[in-house]
């Protein structure tokens, strides 16, 4: 202990000099928008790296669960192929949303606060604001990026607030992480003259220009009115866990910037 | 509180005074202006306390930055200088670095210029780097160092010949 306190004694200094080099860091970051996106893309660029070397050692392990997965979407798009007849698949250039695959690197669900890290950058036409679901539901919002990496605002997140409306009747309302259990969110702003019942689907309701309309997030598993306000108070079970998604598909909205100018 | 302190005091106030007054809204050149508040960073007695001296650094340019509403440039440019100080003061003067009052009697003027060179360029490099934060911008960092050191430079060199002279 003595010896600690006397190399803390003899490098004061070099300490003090740390320390307000740290505080001006902060200071510097939260002054100036521009040092903050720049300290967020290096931030992701490191925590890409260190996690991306853990991934490809997890990877090797889970390659066949991985694969399994792979194999069942395949079987689940051909489905959907077959029964598309009157859509003209093989003109891709019809298509609103473009999707691009990207594996997530770094997840977390223990904050309130939650964000992930995609193996995608930049350089992979990933930019900021774009949708990231995965074959059994949302995942998040791409919220800075560099140029191998991205971070992503995951949905377990208590500042994203997401369109969402029940399948069956079209009614829809705002969706949002209370930050208490990773498998549910709430939705909110349903009128209590709605017909709700345990069970329902939620899906995307298509009115942000990040997901497209109809992508699966959940089921309700539980409401109730919250009295004096007119509302319901509902509870959605994700349809997939975040916290152990591994294959993700970032989407690109041909027209978020057209329909960003307008909001 | 002894003469060389209220001396030194009154080229902390003077030069955050003459910086966020006069030569921020200078824009010699169109754009250039001069970084005349580190001459308290040159000033300062060579065998004071470092510790004392680092936060003195680190409050002048925090100083500067809020009045001047700077993101922090300026703090982190001066706390670096704060702590390589010494470091150049024995480099710059070797056998004489003992001298309180070195910067302006009792030492060779070439070390003297050895020194504020030195202070100024490293000062000014950081400075811009963290403005422009971006290693693409390398030629702006350069382009502007080099005018705003060599502006500054001329400042500093006016003003320290009237205090050698009184």
């Amino acid at each position: 202990m003595q010896q600690i306190i006397n190399a803390l004694l003899k490098n004061k200094k070099f300490i003090l000099f740390i320390i307000l080099l740290f505080f001006s860091l902060i200071f510097i970051r939260n002054r100036s928008l521009y040092h903050q996106s720049k300290f967020d893309q290096l931030i992701t660029l490191i925590t890409g790296e260190i996690f991306s070397a853990t991934y490809s050692i997890n990877e090797y392990f889970n390659l066949k669960k991985i694969n399994d997965e792979v194999l069942l979407e395949n079987k689940n798009l051909r489905e959907a192929l077959i029964n598309k007849n009157n859509y003209d698949l093989n003109d891709r250039s019809n298509f609103i949303f473009k999707a691009f695959l990207a594996k997530i690197v770094k997840n977390s669900t223990k904050s309130s606060r939650n964000y992930l890290i995609i193996n995608k950058g930049k350089k992979d036409s990933i930019r900021e604001e774009m949708g990231v679901i995965s074959s059994k539901g949302i995942i998040g919002i791409v919220s800075s990026v560099s140029e191998n990496y991205s971070s992503v605002i995951s949905v377990l997140n208590r500042d994203l607030q997401i369109n969402a409306k029940f399948k069956k009747n079209n009614t829809f309302g705002s969706l949002n992480w209370d930050g208490v259990n990773s498998n549910k969110l709430r939705l909110n702003d349903i009128y209590i003259i709605n017909d709700v019942n345990i069970g329902d689907t939620i899906v995307t309701s298509g009115m942000s220009a990040y997901f497209p309309e109809g992508i699966l997030i959940g089921i309700v598993s539980d409401y109730k009115i919250i009295l004096g306000k007119g509302y319901y108070e509902i509870e959605i079970e994700l349809n997939n866990k975040v916290g152990n998604e591994t294959n993700v598909y970032v989407l690109k909205n041909k027209f978020q910037k057209e329909i960003k100018s307008l909001e | 509180m002894s003469n060389e302190n209220i001396r030194l005091a009154k080229f902390f106030i003077l030069g955050v005074l003459l910086q966020v007054l006069v030569f921020e809204s200078w824009d010699f050149l169109g754009y250039v202006d001069p970084l005349f508040y580190i001459i308290f960073l040159l000033i300062y007695k060579f065998d004071g306390s470092q510790t004392q001296f680092i936060l003195l650094s680190f409050s002048l340019g925090l100083i500067v930055d809020l009045l001047t509403l700077n993101p922090g440039s300026n703090t982190i440019s001066c706390l670096t200088i704060g702590y390589i100080r010494p470091f150049l003061i024995n480099f710059s003067f070797g056998v004489n670095a003992d001298i309180s009052n070195g910067m302006i009697s009792g030492t060779r003027i070439e070390n003297r210029i050895l020194f504020a060179g030195l202070i100024i360029l490293i000062h000014h490099l950081i400075y811009f780097s963290i403005s422009y934060f971006s290693f693409l911008a390398y030629l702006n960092v350069l382009k502007n160092t080099i005018l705003t050191g060599i502006l500054t430079s001329i400042l500093i060199t006016i003003t320290l010949g009237f205090i050698s002279k009184r």
